[in-house]
């Protein structure tokens, strides 16, 4: 605003100098004249002429004076206006970009008190500068055909301790409810250990790095299903294993390789029910044989978004001095997935798909029924596609967002080589929708559809309301 | 935060000034003159002192979504994301400078 007084005060000062001039150039010019003709002819008469030319000169100069005065009033009026700040249009932008300025400023002082508040009252908290916590709690409902419907809560928070800048401790316990009991459980807990930029030692309970549903998709919050995919509900791998692993990822070029090596507990064998005769179990916390388990995965990421894995596991899986003791399995599975975000689709779509193969010695197995033998070969597959409008402004009614609804379809499929009733074959179609209430909560709706062989088909329904930490 | 909102300041200043400048010297031209500086100093500031950020940025971006959504960085403070930084190179496998990146970056945006 300074400015434009300032350049009004200019072209008044201009003016009054312009006038001051005038007036000199009219009354001081002449006189030197007079004088000098005075001088030179002091007693000539000034001729009629002469008179007239000058007199029209005089009212010439007054008439301009006249008009000038007149300006010039009006220019003090003006200047008068401007300085009461009347119809001064660009004063409405400078006051917007005062009050930006000062909001900014604002927003940076609070900024700075959060982030000191943060720091200042972190090591407050008893024992929490090194510690953090995680994990999930979870409720659910279902409703399947032949079983009685019911509603499920679990709780498994996982605390995070990082005593220095290579170690890090992991445990979670998970307490839940079942029939008539509350449970607990130690779901994870690990020692890990930074050998160096590409390379990580850990050991304890760990997710087993076999495919990737154990180890990066089964909690509750992250997994898109309320059903887990029928390859892992069935336990052709098990969650967690015990004992070491190694484990990395290292870039080739514009490629990435990731990899995990474990010499484990490994798996045992069941005998001892109808239904599970032949299968693997995987609690087996403290060996049934001498003999460890091997196993490792391998995935290679042609892009970020893009990953592919190969994983195996093999091991004895027989008591030592039973007749299984010879027993051994060898597991293989191979992983996909794709996830990643298209302006064109207006959304993240991201695609899964795992098999796994099981190949357990023959065996003979006595028990309810006659001695039995048969090739013991279990596998499966899914592929599941899910979709997010990420970048739909759209609403759903008043509080619904688009752009929080996943849609999610899953195909299942599980065969088992053994004779009935030691295994049915499944072939299974889940839908789902979800709603993300935040990025770590999520509210699931999923039907399934499972075609039982040989069997009647079974139908689901299940509510999942889930909250990662 | 504290650095996109100094930047955000700095800009904020330099057009300010600019601008008294400007409309001293020219009226007229004033509203277009502003909108061209705008968006040349927030350029020249991004591509100057902010490189490390935006690697560290890109990095969360597709790292940190591949396995869950992303979480949001001010869920946690400078020492949570210490930790679940580490967490997630041990679970995702990220190589030690993918971690010192996107952990960069998470303690500047919380
Ligand atoms: C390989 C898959 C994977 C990647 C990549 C990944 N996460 Fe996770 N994240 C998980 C899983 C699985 C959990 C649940 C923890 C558990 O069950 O052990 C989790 C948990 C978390 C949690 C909850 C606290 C905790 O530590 O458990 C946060 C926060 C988080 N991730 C942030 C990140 C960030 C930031 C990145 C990028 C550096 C990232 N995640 C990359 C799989 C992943």
């Amino acid at each position: 605003m300074g400015s434009d007084l300032d350049d009004g005060m200019k072209t008044i000062h201009a003016l009054r100098f312009g006038l001051f001039a005038l007036v000199l150039v009219f009354t001081a010019g002449p006189v030197p004249a007079l004088i000098a003709q005075q001088d030179s002819a002091d007693d000539a008469p000034v001729t009629r002429r002469e008179f007239k030319k000058f007199l029209e000169d005089y009212q010439q100069f007054r008439g301009e004076y006249v008009q000038l005065k007149q300006e010039n009033e009006e220019l003090r009026k003006e200047l008068a206006e401007i300085k009461a700040g009347v119809g001064d249009a660009p004063a409405v932008d400078w006051k917007e970009q005062l009050d930006t300025i000062a909001w900014a400023q604002r927003e940076s002082i609070l900024d700075d008190v959060r982030e000191e508040i943060r720091d200042a009252t972190e090591p407050w908290l008893p024992g929490v500068s090194n510690f953090t916590l995680g994990g999930a709690a979870v409720v659910t409902y279902q409703d399947r055909d032949n079983v009685d419907s019911t509603f499920g809560a679990s709780f498994a928070p996982i605390l995070l301790w990082k005593p220095n800048d290579k170690l890090l401790f992991e445990t979670q316990v998970a307490f839940g409810l079942s029939s008539n009991e509350t449970w607990l459980e130690l779901d994870q807990f690990q020692i890990s250990y930074l050998l160096n930029d590409y390379m990580t030692v850990g050991a304890g309970k760990f997710l087993t790095p076999f495919g990737t549903f154990w180890e990066r998709w089964h909690p509750a919050w992250i997994n898109k299903m309320a059903t887990m995919p029928l390859i892992y509900e069935r336990g052709l791998v098990g969650a967690t294993s015990l004992g070491v692993q190694l484990r990395g990822g290292f870039p080739i070029g514009k490629t990435k390789l990731n990899y995990a090596a474990y010499y484990v507990n490994g798996p045992d064998f069941k005998d001892t029910s109808v239904s599970s005769t032949g299968n693997l179990g995987f609690e087996n916390f403290r060996d049934n044989n001498n003999d460890k388990s091997f196993g490792g995965r391998i995935g290679f990421m042609p892009t970020p978004e893009f990953e592919l894995g190969y994983s195996f596991l093999t091991g004895r899986v027989g008591d030592s001095g039973s007749r299984f003791r010879g027993t051994d399995t060898f597991i293989q599975g191979i992983d996909l997935s794709y996830s990643r975000e298209h302006e064109a689709i207006k959304g993240r779509i991201d695609l899964r798909a795992e098999a796994i193969w099981v190949d357990t010695d023959r065996a003979i197995f006595t028990g309810p029924f006659d001695p039995l033998t048969f090739d013991n070969k279990r596998n499966g597959w899914y592929v599941q596609g899910a979709y997010r409008p990420t970048l739909s402004n759209a609403m759903l009614g008043k509080n619904i967002e688009l752009k929080n609804v996943e849609f999610v379809f899953r195909y299942d499929q599980l065969r088992n080589s053994g004779p009935r009733p030691l295994g049915a074959d499944h072939d299974q179609f889940t839908m789902g929708l979800d709603y993300w209430i935040q990025p770590n909560i999520v509210w699931k709706t999923a039907f399934t559809h499972d075609n039982v062989r040989g069997d009647k088909d079974e139908n689901g329904f299940y509510m999942q309301f889930a909250i990662g930490f | 935060m504290k650095t996109t909102w100094l930047t955000a300041l700095y800009i904020i200043t330099g057009l300010a000034t600019v601008s008294v400048v400007a409309s001293g010297c020219q009226k007229t031209q004033r509203s277009t003159e502003m909108t061209m500086t705008d968006s040349d100093d927030t350029t020249t500031v991004a591509t100057n002192s902010d490189t490390p950020y935006r690697a560290g940025a890109l990095l969360w971006s597709q790292n940190c979504s591949r396995c869950h959504n992303l979480r949001n960085p001010r869920e946690r403070g400078d020492r949570g994301w210490d930790i679940i930084a580490h967490h997630m190179r041990v679970r995702g496998n990220l190589t030690a400078e993918e971690h010192r990146l996107i952990l960069a970056f998470l303690q500047s945006a919380n």
